[in-house]
């Protein structure tokens, strides 16, 4: 092999090409990373960090429950604490219709083995005598749901990734993929090089669709913009996640590092890539996170930024391999990327050398129906 | 400790008010900060480190570092430097974070309306180059607004006793807080809005802010925006630098030249150059002992003048020696300093002991440019301007259209060159209002020529290098 020629080559410096690329190292693969910009300059880096496992479909629950295990094992593995901390999520019902969701997505949950349960109001005022409960119907709380740092998170992976043998680049735009010898892609990057590789995943987040292109492929990912904001440190009260359903509702964490950081899905999504941020955000989050907390109004916000979710039309992640042999795809991961990057990471790199799934992922086929039939707790 | 008799200051009779600090009565003067009234009470420490609890004191009494925060009258986290203190106000020290707050009585949440207030040319900063710009921005017809975080107007001006050089254009020997009053009052001529005590936390297109004014949200709209936030101090890295006692220059002139606050006996000054060695002649005009200011560098970046007038009081200044370390249990009891040779290094041996309670860092400035940051400015680091500035153009504008800078914040400079930077700023905004006019480009030439002038010779050196090192990035 010479200096340019390696296993694998990722592009997306993100969660999703660090988790695979340190697991394809660990099975003894020789990886190249690319990435555009800085690592986590994509989403992971703008993330908020919040790790759950309560989804609605069978396939999220299950890589959700085994990222959940990652995370936790991450400081034996790493060596250093990535501030994961079990928070848990407290999903909040505010119309009967939403509580009847709740109630029967909650025995799917169950029945793989989560731990969440029901709580009625009275349960929310007695363990969190701050939310203010006027108007709740009721509402799930997974105490195993929890948070952790985006970039220390990150850092693991790479330090893993390098000290494996693999390799690492950034600020190394992929410019083209040339596939004209069916066994080795052609990778180039802006400032002239080459990398070759037999196996190419696509890890590029936002960007994956004109990553995609250049090889031919058409992936239904589009970006749109969520904005965030984090406020000064407070006492720490281990508020947990509060994702407040309501058509203005909001979700909110407090870190172990005494920060609220939180967002809400825009009501008309803003697609793109632009990152700016807006003045209504930074007037509608305060308000959202008082009417749940009233206690915060006094609180400073610190700073606001915005992200990219990249979304499929069913609010599922693309995770599989493609037309093209060798050409797989890890991306549009509808806001989840970080809480699903560790489980999806793992899976992948065993994908990419097994060609096997060890339970069935066709939620996340490249070639499926990506009409949304079920209600996906988004 | 109070100032009673200073050769420049004035002293005017200020009211005795009262507040409590963890619950013991503390007597202050109508005008004081919360901060600096604590300390002419002799309590230094303000706050206490997150991680390992350290003793934490004033660093630099303009609100850009973070560890003066406590509670007052219930809100957490607030910055005590800034807040002028009330009667019976009540301030609590915070172990790290503010407590949590109590929930408020109301059951219901209620939506607040946010005020808007709309202007032809909104500047951020009152100091020198905020205010010229206003001012001429003003003389030309146009509607502004001033904004600053402070409750005082003038930026540093009003700390700054000292005479100023250059021209009668320049306001050559005239006192620094003169001048402050003299921008002042033609703002007041010209009926320009100043608002103090007002944070600008967000830029948004187009010249839309989001503005904190007494801890109430407000959302302001101009045609034009001017941004002269000035510079933080920098730190300097040695063992106990996060003393309580260990201060930036700014910060002993604020205590001593604006709150007349006695800010220590016996003082060490880090730091040889202008502001360092002004700043060493008004601790012994407030009578303060300076021991000695150390250099690292073999040559004094002060003007001679300044220099030679401190060497003729007594006090050594110390060049290629720098401060060691720092050490003491609540405050700074002492520090060890020593000679370094021509790479830096500590010459073994040379170490000494110096009885000290206070260490004033004149160690330079960085650019407080984070809101052209997220506004979206190019923005390039620049050593020799201080450090991450926006890219811009002759007439102060950055790459955002109608987005311009003035003072430190474009590059580190002495005020006479921000007073300049700032009428240009404000000439140039008009013109983006109204279109140019045989007048506007008069003026605009008139400016740029001072501002060439004032950057001849050896100390606009580092100026000249940076703006070069701009207009070949941005071409």
């Amino acid at each position: 092999m010479t200096r340019n020629e390696y296993d694998v080559i990722i592009i997306g410096g993100g969660i999703i090409g660090a988790a695979t690329g340190y697991y394809l190292t660990k099975r003894e693969q020789r990886v190249l990373l690319l990435e555009k910009q800085y690592l986590g300059s994509g989403s992971t880096g703008r993330c908020i960090g919040g790790i759950r496992a309560q989804f609605s479909t069978e396939t999220t629950i299950k890589v959700a429950m085994e990222s959940v295990e990652l995370f936790r094992g991450m400081e034996d593995e790493f060596g250093f604490s990535v501030d994961w901390f079990p928070s848990g999520y407290l999903f909040l019902a505010y119309t009967e219709e939403k509580r009847q969701a709740f109630l029967k997505i909650l025995g799917l949950q169950q029945s793989l083995g989560l731990d969440v349960r029901f709580v009625e109001p009275v349960d929310i005022r007695r363990r969190f005598n701050y939310i203010n409960i006027n108007g709740v119907l009721g509402g799930t709380y997974c105490p195993t749901d929890g948070q952790a740092d985006p970039f220390f998170v990150l850092k693991g992976y790479m330090l893993g990734m390098v000290k494996g043998g693999s390799n690492v680049k950034t600020h190394a735009e992929v410019v083209g993929i040339d596939h004209h010898r069916s066994d080795v892609f052609e990778v180039a990057i802006a400032d002239g090089d080459k990398f070759y590789a037999s196996k190419v995943l696509n890890a590029a987040g936002p960007c994956s669709k004109s990553i995609g292109e250049m090889v031919g492929i058409d992936l239904l990912a589009e970006p749109e913009r969520h904005e965030s904001l984090i406020t000064e440190g407070i006492e720490f009260k281990a508020i947990p996640m509060i994702v407040d359903y309501r058509p203005d509702g909001c979700y909110f964490v407090q870190r172990t590092t005494g920060q609220i950081i939180g967002c809400y899905t825009p009501e008309v999504q803003i697609p793109g890539t632009d990152t700016g941020s807006t003045f209504e955000f930074l007037t509608e989050m305060p308000r959202r996170i008082i009417r749940l907390i009233p206690a915060l109004e006094s609180v400073a916000i610190l700073r606001q930024w915005a992200g990219s979710y990249t979304i499929t039309p069913d609010g599922n992640p693309i995770v599989d391999k493609t037309d093209i042999q060798g050409y797989y795809v890890s991306t549009a991961m509808c806001g989840h990327g970080f809480m699903l990057g560790p489980a999806l990471g793992k899976l992948m790199a065993n994908f990419m050398i097994d060609d096997s799934w060890p339970y069935d992922m066709s939620e996340f086929a490249y070639k499926r129906n990506y009409q949304r039939d079920t209600e996906v707790l988004g | 400790m109070r100032l009673r008799n200073h050769p420049i200051l004035e002293f005017k009779e200020q009211r005795v008010i009262h507040f409590t600090f963890d619950g013991q009565d503390i007597t202050a003067l109508e005008g004081d900060t919360i901060a600096a009234a604590l300390h002419a009470a002799g309590i230094r420490t303000l706050s206490h480190s997150l991680r390992r609890h350290h003793p934490r004191g004033l660093f630099c009494a303009i609100g850009k570092c973070s560890s003066c925060l406590m509670e007052v009258d219930g809100c957490p986290n607030v910055k005590t430097c800034l807040v002028p203190v009330k009667d019976g106000m009540v301030v609590k020290s915070q172990d790290g974070w503010g407590r949590f707050p109590s929930a408020t009585s109301r059951k219901d949440y209620q939506r607040k309306e946010i005020p808007t207030r709309e202007t032809d040319i909104a500047i951020v900063g009152a100091g020198p180059a905020g205010l010229s710009a206003a001012i001429y921005a003003a003389r030309l017809g146009a509607r502004v607004m001033v904004m600053d975080e402070n409750y005082l107007v003038g930026g540093q001006l009003i700390k700054q006793t000292h005479m100023f050089f250059g021209s009668k254009d320049h306001y050559a020997k005239t006192r620094g807080i003169d001048i402050g009053t003299l921008l002042r009052q033609q703002c007041d001529e010209l009926a320009i809005e100043i608002l103090t005590e007002c944070s600008v936390i967000g830029y948004y297109h187009p010249h839309e802010l989001a503005m904190v004014h007494k801890r109430k949200l407000n959302h302001v709209k101009a045609k034009a925006v001017i941004i002269a936030t000035g510079a933080s101090e920098n730190m300097l890295t040695f063992p106990g630098n996060d003393l309580p006692g260990v201060y930036g220059a700014g910060a002993i002139q604020t205590l001593m030249n604006v709150y007349k606050v006695k800010p220590a006996e016996r003082v060490l000054m880090v730091g040889a150059g202008n502001i360092g060695v002004i700043v060493s002649y008004q601790l012994l005009q407030a009578g303060v002992d300076v021991v000695a200011v150390v250099e690292a560098t073999p040559k004094i970046g002060a003007y001679q003048v300044h220099a030679s007038k401190l060497v003729r009081c007594g006090v050594p200044i110390l060049t290629s020696h720098s401060i060691v370390k720092a050490y003491g249990n609540e405050s700074v009891e002492g520090a060890v300093v020593a000679q370094l040779d021509n790479k830096w290094n500590i010459i073994p041996g040379t170490e000494r002991d110096v009885a000290i309670d206070t260490i004033c860092l004149s160690v330079g400035l960085n650019p407080a440019s984070e809101i052209l940051d997220q506004a979206g400015c190019r923005m390039l680091y620049i050593p020799e301007l201080g450090g991450q500035v926006a890219v811009i153009d002759r007439n102060m504008e950055t790459s955002v259209s109608g987005l311009y800078v003035a003072g430190d914040v474009s590059g580190i400079e002495e005020a006479s060159s921000a007073m300049l930077e700032g009428r240009l700023a404000g000439v140039a905004a008009v013109q983006s209002l109204h279109g140019s006019s045989p007048q506007i480009e008069k003026l605009k030439h008139e400016i740029q020529s001072g501002l060439d002038a004032l950057r001849t010779g050896p100390f606009g050196e580092k100026t000249r290098i940076g703006n070069k090192i701009m207009t070949e990035a941005a071409s």
